[in-house]
Protein backbone atom coordinates (compact mmCIF):
# COMPACT_ATOMS: atom_id res chain seq x y z
CA UNK A 1 0.00 0.00 0.00
CA UNK A 2 2.88 2.36 0.61
CA UNK A 3 3.40 3.10 -3.10
CA UNK A 4 -0.23 3.97 -3.75
CA UNK A 5 -0.53 5.94 -0.53
CA UNK A 6 2.83 7.75 -0.42
CA UNK A 7 1.11 11.16 -0.74
CA UNK A 8 -1.32 10.42 2.10
CA UNK A 9 0.46 11.27 5.40
CA UNK A 10 -2.19 9.80 7.71
CA UNK A 11 -2.21 6.43 5.93
CA UNK A 12 1.59 6.41 5.74
CA UNK A 13 1.81 7.07 9.49
CA UNK A 14 -0.40 4.01 10.10
CA UNK A 15 1.72 1.90 7.75
CA UNK A 16 4.91 3.03 9.50
CA UNK A 17 3.53 1.69 12.77
CA UNK A 18 3.34 -1.77 11.20
CA UNK A 19 7.00 -1.84 10.13
CA UNK A 20 8.41 -3.14 13.41
CA UNK A 21 5.94 -6.06 13.87
CA UNK A 22 6.25 -6.86 10.16
CA UNK A 23 10.02 -7.04 10.48
CA UNK A 24 9.67 -9.37 13.48
CA UNK A 25 7.31 -11.57 11.50
CA UNK A 26 9.75 -11.65 8.58
CA UNK A 27 12.54 -12.93 10.79
CA UNK A 28 10.24 -15.48 12.42
CA UNK A 29 9.15 -16.69 8.97
CA UNK A 30 12.79 -17.13 7.95
CA UNK A 31 12.67 -14.63 5.08
CA UNK A 32 16.27 -13.56 4.52
CA UNK A 33 17.51 -10.00 3.97
CA UNK A 34 18.36 -10.94 0.37
CA UNK A 35 14.82 -12.21 -0.24
CA UNK A 36 13.37 -9.04 1.23
CA UNK A 37 15.61 -6.84 -0.94
CA UNK A 38 14.72 -8.94 -4.01
CA UNK A 39 11.00 -8.36 -3.49
CA UNK A 40 11.53 -4.65 -2.98
CA UNK A 41 13.85 -4.17 -5.97
CA UNK A 42 11.66 -6.21 -8.34
CA UNK A 43 8.40 -4.62 -7.28
CA UNK A 44 9.72 -1.06 -7.35
CA UNK A 45 12.07 -1.58 -10.31
CA UNK A 46 15.02 -0.42 -8.21
CA UNK A 47 18.62 -1.54 -8.85
CA UNK A 48 20.00 -4.24 -6.55
CA UNK A 49 22.51 -2.91 -4.00
CA UNK A 50 26.13 -3.91 -4.77
CA UNK A 51 26.87 -7.45 -3.63
CA UNK A 52 23.20 -8.49 -3.31
CA UNK A 53 22.16 -11.38 -5.54
CA UNK A 54 18.57 -11.80 -6.74
CA UNK A 55 16.99 -14.37 -4.36
CA UNK A 56 13.29 -14.93 -5.07
CA UNK A 57 11.00 -16.72 -2.63
CA UNK A 58 9.56 -19.81 -4.27
CA UNK A 59 5.81 -20.19 -4.42
CA UNK A 60 4.33 -23.11 -2.50
CA UNK A 61 3.45 -25.80 -5.08
CA UNK A 62 -0.15 -26.24 -6.23
CA UNK A 63 -1.67 -29.77 -6.06
CA UNK A 64 -0.80 -30.42 -9.72
CA UNK A 65 2.85 -29.50 -9.13
CA UNK A 66 2.90 -31.41 -5.84
CA UNK A 67 1.94 -34.60 -7.69
CA UNK A 68 5.10 -34.36 -9.75
CA UNK A 69 7.28 -33.90 -6.67
CA UNK A 70 5.92 -36.54 -4.29
CA UNK A 71 7.87 -39.79 -4.52
CA UNK A 72 6.20 -42.17 -2.03
CA UNK A 73 4.25 -44.49 -4.38
CA UNK A 74 1.18 -45.01 -2.13
CA UNK A 75 0.90 -41.34 -1.31
CA UNK A 76 1.31 -40.41 -4.95
CA UNK A 77 -1.34 -42.92 -5.99
CA UNK A 78 -3.79 -41.59 -3.43
CA UNK A 79 -3.25 -37.98 -4.49
CA UNK A 80 -3.48 -38.91 -8.18
CA UNK A 81 -6.85 -40.56 -7.50
CA UNK A 82 -8.01 -37.52 -5.55
CA UNK A 83 -6.95 -35.25 -8.39
CA UNK A 84 -10.13 -36.26 -10.22
CA UNK A 85 -12.14 -34.86 -7.29
CA UNK A 86 -9.88 -31.82 -7.22
CA UNK A 87 -10.55 -31.07 -10.87
CA UNK A 88 -14.30 -31.38 -10.27
CA UNK A 89 -14.08 -28.99 -7.32
CA UNK A 90 -12.00 -26.52 -9.34
CA UNK A 91 -15.00 -26.16 -11.65
CA UNK A 92 -16.71 -24.37 -8.74
CA UNK A 93 -13.84 -21.97 -8.20
CA UNK A 94 -12.69 -20.92 -11.65
CA UNK A 95 -15.06 -19.30 -14.06
CA UNK A 96 -17.33 -22.06 -15.29
CA UNK A 97 -20.99 -22.83 -15.80
CA UNK A 98 -21.32 -25.25 -12.85
CA UNK A 99 -21.69 -22.88 -9.89
CA UNK A 100 -23.82 -20.41 -11.83
CA UNK A 101 -26.17 -23.15 -13.07
CA UNK A 102 -26.62 -24.67 -9.61
CA UNK A 103 -27.16 -21.29 -7.98
CA UNK A 104 -29.92 -20.66 -10.50
CA UNK A 105 -31.46 -24.09 -10.06
CA UNK A 106 -31.58 -23.85 -6.25
CA UNK A 107 -32.98 -20.32 -6.27
CA UNK A 108 -36.75 -20.47 -5.91
CA UNK A 109 -37.07 -17.04 -7.53
CA UNK A 110 -35.41 -18.23 -10.75
CA UNK A 111 -37.34 -20.04 -13.48
CA UNK A 112 -34.77 -22.90 -13.83
CA UNK A 113 -35.65 -24.43 -10.48
CA UNK A 114 -39.27 -24.77 -11.51
CA UNK A 115 -38.25 -27.17 -14.28
CA UNK A 116 -37.52 -29.82 -11.63
CA UNK A 117 -39.66 -31.61 -9.07
CA UNK A 118 -38.85 -31.26 -5.36
CA UNK A 119 -37.47 -34.82 -5.39
CA UNK A 120 -35.22 -34.10 -8.37
CA UNK A 121 -33.92 -30.93 -6.74
CA UNK A 122 -33.18 -32.79 -3.52
CA UNK A 123 -31.43 -35.56 -5.41
CA UNK A 124 -29.37 -33.06 -7.41
CA UNK A 125 -28.48 -31.14 -4.28
CA UNK A 126 -27.28 -34.28 -2.50
CA UNK A 127 -25.37 -35.64 -5.49
CA UNK A 128 -23.76 -32.49 -6.86
CA UNK A 129 -23.35 -30.20 -3.86
CA UNK A 130 -23.81 -31.69 -0.39
CA UNK A 131 -22.27 -35.09 -1.09
CA UNK A 132 -19.01 -33.89 -2.64
CA UNK A 133 -18.62 -31.04 -0.13
CA UNK A 134 -19.26 -33.18 2.96
CA UNK A 135 -17.18 -36.17 1.95
CA UNK A 136 -14.21 -34.29 0.48
CA UNK A 137 -14.08 -32.13 3.60
CA UNK A 138 -14.28 -35.17 5.88
CA UNK A 139 -11.76 -37.21 3.92
CA UNK A 140 -9.29 -34.31 3.70
CA UNK A 141 -9.28 -33.77 7.45
CA UNK A 142 -9.10 -37.44 8.38
CA UNK A 143 -6.40 -38.32 5.86
CA UNK A 144 -4.33 -35.22 6.72
CA UNK A 145 -4.31 -36.45 10.31
CA UNK A 146 -3.52 -39.99 9.13
CA UNK A 147 -0.54 -38.74 7.14
CA UNK A 148 1.17 -37.37 10.23
CA UNK A 149 1.23 -40.86 11.70
CA UNK A 150 4.34 -41.20 9.55
CA UNK A 151 5.93 -38.63 11.90
CA UNK A 152 4.38 -39.90 15.14
CA UNK A 153 3.81 -43.65 14.62
CA UNK A 154 3.47 -44.35 18.35
CA UNK A 155 0.88 -41.65 19.03
CA UNK A 156 -1.96 -43.83 20.33
CA UNK A 157 -4.66 -41.14 20.46
CA UNK A 158 -3.94 -39.96 16.92
CA UNK A 159 -4.02 -43.52 15.58
CA UNK A 160 -7.28 -44.27 17.39
CA UNK A 161 -8.99 -41.06 16.18
CA UNK A 162 -7.97 -41.70 12.58
CA UNK A 163 -8.91 -45.40 12.70
CA UNK A 164 -12.40 -44.60 14.06
CA UNK A 165 -12.95 -41.99 11.36
CA UNK A 166 -11.74 -44.30 8.60
CA UNK A 167 -14.21 -46.99 9.78
CA UNK A 168 -16.96 -44.62 8.57
CA UNK A 169 -15.17 -43.18 5.57
CA UNK A 170 -14.04 -46.37 3.88
CA UNK A 171 -17.56 -47.82 3.72
CA UNK A 172 -19.61 -44.79 2.64
CA UNK A 173 -18.09 -43.43 -0.55
CA UNK A 174 -16.32 -44.66 -3.65
CA UNK A 175 -13.65 -42.00 -3.22
CA UNK A 176 -13.14 -43.06 0.40
CA UNK A 177 -12.85 -46.73 -0.55
CA UNK A 178 -10.23 -45.91 -3.20
CA UNK A 179 -8.11 -43.84 -0.81
CA UNK A 180 -8.46 -46.53 1.86
CA UNK A 181 -7.19 -49.19 -0.53
CA UNK A 182 -4.43 -47.08 -2.08
CA UNK A 183 -3.03 -45.59 1.10
CA UNK A 184 -4.91 -45.39 4.39
CA UNK A 185 -5.12 -49.06 5.35
CA UNK A 186 -1.37 -49.57 5.04
CA UNK A 187 -0.71 -46.33 6.89
CA UNK A 188 -2.83 -47.59 9.78
CA UNK A 189 -1.24 -51.03 9.66
CA UNK A 190 -4.44 -52.77 8.57
CA UNK A 191 -3.59 -55.02 5.63
CA UNK B 1 1.31 -33.85 -14.18
CA UNK B 2 -1.44 -35.64 -16.02
CA UNK B 3 -3.71 -38.09 -14.23
CA UNK B 4 -5.37 -40.84 -16.24
CA UNK B 5 -8.45 -42.84 -15.39
CA UNK B 6 -6.96 -46.13 -16.61
CA UNK B 7 -3.89 -45.60 -14.44
CA UNK B 8 -5.09 -43.73 -11.35
CA UNK B 9 -8.55 -45.12 -10.57
CA UNK B 10 -9.30 -48.01 -8.21
CA UNK B 11 -11.33 -50.99 -9.41
CA UNK B 12 -13.85 -51.73 -6.63
CA UNK B 13 -13.85 -55.36 -5.52
CA UNK B 14 -16.82 -55.44 -3.15
CA UNK B 15 -20.21 -53.81 -3.11
CA UNK B 16 -20.63 -50.41 -1.48
CA UNK B 17 -23.91 -49.13 -0.05
CA UNK B 18 -24.06 -45.50 -1.09
CA UNK B 19 -27.42 -45.02 0.67
CA UNK B 20 -25.93 -45.48 4.13
CA UNK B 21 -26.05 -42.26 6.07
CA UNK B 22 -23.94 -40.91 8.88
CA UNK B 23 -25.34 -38.34 11.29
CA UNK B 24 -23.67 -34.96 11.10
CA UNK B 25 -22.87 -34.86 14.85
CA UNK B 26 -21.08 -38.23 14.54
CA UNK B 27 -18.94 -36.91 11.70
CA UNK B 28 -18.29 -33.66 13.57
CA UNK B 29 -17.12 -35.65 16.58
CA UNK B 30 -14.71 -37.69 14.45
CA UNK B 31 -13.40 -34.56 12.74
CA UNK B 32 -12.83 -32.81 16.05
CA UNK B 33 -10.96 -35.80 17.46
CA UNK B 34 -8.68 -36.03 14.40
CA UNK B 35 -7.89 -32.32 14.46
CA UNK B 36 -7.29 -32.25 18.21
CA UNK B 37 -5.06 -35.34 18.06
CA UNK B 38 -3.04 -33.92 15.15
CA UNK B 39 -2.64 -30.57 16.89
CA UNK B 40 -1.50 -32.28 20.08
CA UNK B 41 0.93 -34.48 18.16
CA UNK B 42 2.73 -31.40 16.85
CA UNK B 43 3.45 -30.34 20.42
CA UNK B 44 6.03 -33.13 20.43
CA UNK B 45 9.28 -32.31 18.72
CA UNK B 46 10.50 -34.06 15.62
CA UNK B 47 13.97 -34.03 14.16
CA UNK B 48 12.58 -32.78 10.85
CA UNK B 49 10.89 -29.50 11.74
CA UNK B 50 11.78 -26.49 13.86
CA UNK B 51 9.52 -25.45 16.73
CA UNK B 52 8.03 -22.62 14.65
CA UNK B 53 7.36 -24.99 11.78
CA UNK B 54 5.67 -27.49 14.11
CA UNK B 55 3.45 -24.72 15.45
CA UNK B 56 2.55 -23.72 11.90
CA UNK B 57 1.68 -27.29 11.05
CA UNK B 58 -0.50 -27.59 14.15
CA UNK B 59 -2.33 -24.43 13.17
CA UNK B 60 -2.88 -25.70 9.63
CA UNK B 61 -4.90 -28.50 11.24
CA UNK B 62 -6.73 -26.11 13.55
CA UNK B 63 -7.68 -23.93 10.59
CA UNK B 64 -9.45 -26.90 8.97
CA UNK B 65 -12.05 -26.89 11.74
CA UNK B 66 -13.69 -23.48 11.02
CA UNK B 67 -13.77 -24.34 7.32
CA UNK B 68 -15.47 -27.63 8.20
CA UNK B 69 -17.99 -25.73 10.34
CA UNK B 70 -18.66 -23.22 7.54
CA UNK B 71 -19.33 -26.06 5.10
CA UNK B 72 -21.73 -27.58 7.64
CA UNK B 73 -23.48 -24.26 8.10
CA UNK B 74 -23.91 -23.70 4.37
CA UNK B 75 -25.39 -27.17 3.93
CA UNK B 76 -27.86 -27.16 6.83
CA UNK B 77 -31.25 -28.25 5.60
CA UNK B 78 -32.89 -24.98 6.58
CA UNK B 79 -30.16 -23.01 4.79
CA UNK B 80 -30.54 -24.84 1.48
CA UNK B 81 -30.37 -22.12 -1.14
CA UNK B 82 -27.96 -20.82 -3.81
CA UNK B 83 -25.59 -20.02 -0.93
CA UNK B 84 -25.13 -23.75 -0.30
CA UNK B 85 -23.28 -24.09 -3.62
CA UNK B 86 -20.36 -22.16 -2.11
CA UNK B 87 -19.70 -25.09 0.22
CA UNK B 88 -18.01 -26.87 -2.71
CA UNK B 89 -15.09 -24.42 -3.15
CA UNK B 90 -14.51 -24.62 0.60
CA UNK B 91 -14.20 -28.40 0.31
CA UNK B 92 -11.56 -27.79 -2.34
CA UNK B 93 -9.64 -25.71 0.20
CA UNK B 94 -9.69 -28.68 2.60
CA UNK B 95 -8.43 -30.99 -0.14
CA UNK B 96 -5.61 -28.58 -0.97
CA UNK B 97 -4.59 -28.80 2.67
CA UNK B 98 -4.24 -32.57 2.33
CA UNK B 99 -1.96 -32.07 -0.71
CA UNK B 100 0.06 -29.51 1.26
CA UNK B 101 0.44 -31.80 4.28
CA UNK B 102 1.55 -34.67 2.03
CA UNK B 103 4.06 -32.44 0.28
CA UNK B 104 5.48 -31.13 3.53
CA UNK B 105 5.88 -34.67 4.88
CA UNK B 106 7.37 -35.97 1.65
CA UNK B 107 10.00 -33.35 1.24
CA UNK B 108 11.48 -32.79 4.70
CA UNK B 109 11.35 -29.24 6.01
CA UNK B 110 11.84 -27.43 2.71
CA UNK B 111 8.20 -27.05 1.63
CA UNK B 112 7.05 -25.83 5.03
CA UNK B 113 9.76 -23.18 5.01
CA UNK B 114 8.64 -22.20 1.48
CA UNK B 115 5.05 -22.16 2.71
CA UNK B 116 5.85 -19.89 5.63
CA UNK B 117 8.19 -17.60 3.73
CA UNK B 118 5.87 -17.32 0.71
CA UNK B 119 3.05 -16.14 2.99
CA UNK B 120 5.37 -13.50 4.32
CA UNK B 121 6.68 -12.66 0.86
CA UNK B 122 3.12 -11.97 -0.28
CA UNK B 123 2.61 -9.79 2.78
CA UNK B 124 5.78 -7.84 1.98
CA UNK B 125 4.63 -7.35 -1.59
CA UNK B 126 1.24 -6.04 -0.54
CA UNK B 127 2.93 -3.75 1.95
CA UNK B 128 5.18 -2.29 -0.75
CA UNK B 129 2.29 -1.98 -3.18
Amino acid sequence: MSVECKNLPTVMAELDKQLVPLEGLRQLAGVTDQEKITIRCEQLDEPFPPGVRRTPIHQFPTPGVALGVIRDPDRKRMLSRLYFEYQFLCGFVHFSTQPRSFKGIFDQREPFGQLFTAGQLENMFQKEIAGPAIWVDFLSIVQSAAEILTLYPSDVELRRAVTDAWAVLSERTIMGRAVWEFRAKRLLGII
Amino acid sequence: MKVLVHKDSYLMKKEIDLDQTTDAPVMDGLVNRCIAAAFEAFRNSTSIFTKVQEEHLGHIFKSMRPTHETIRELLRRENKSPHSVDAVPLARLQLETLYAICLVLSWSSLPISIYISSIHGNRLMSDIF
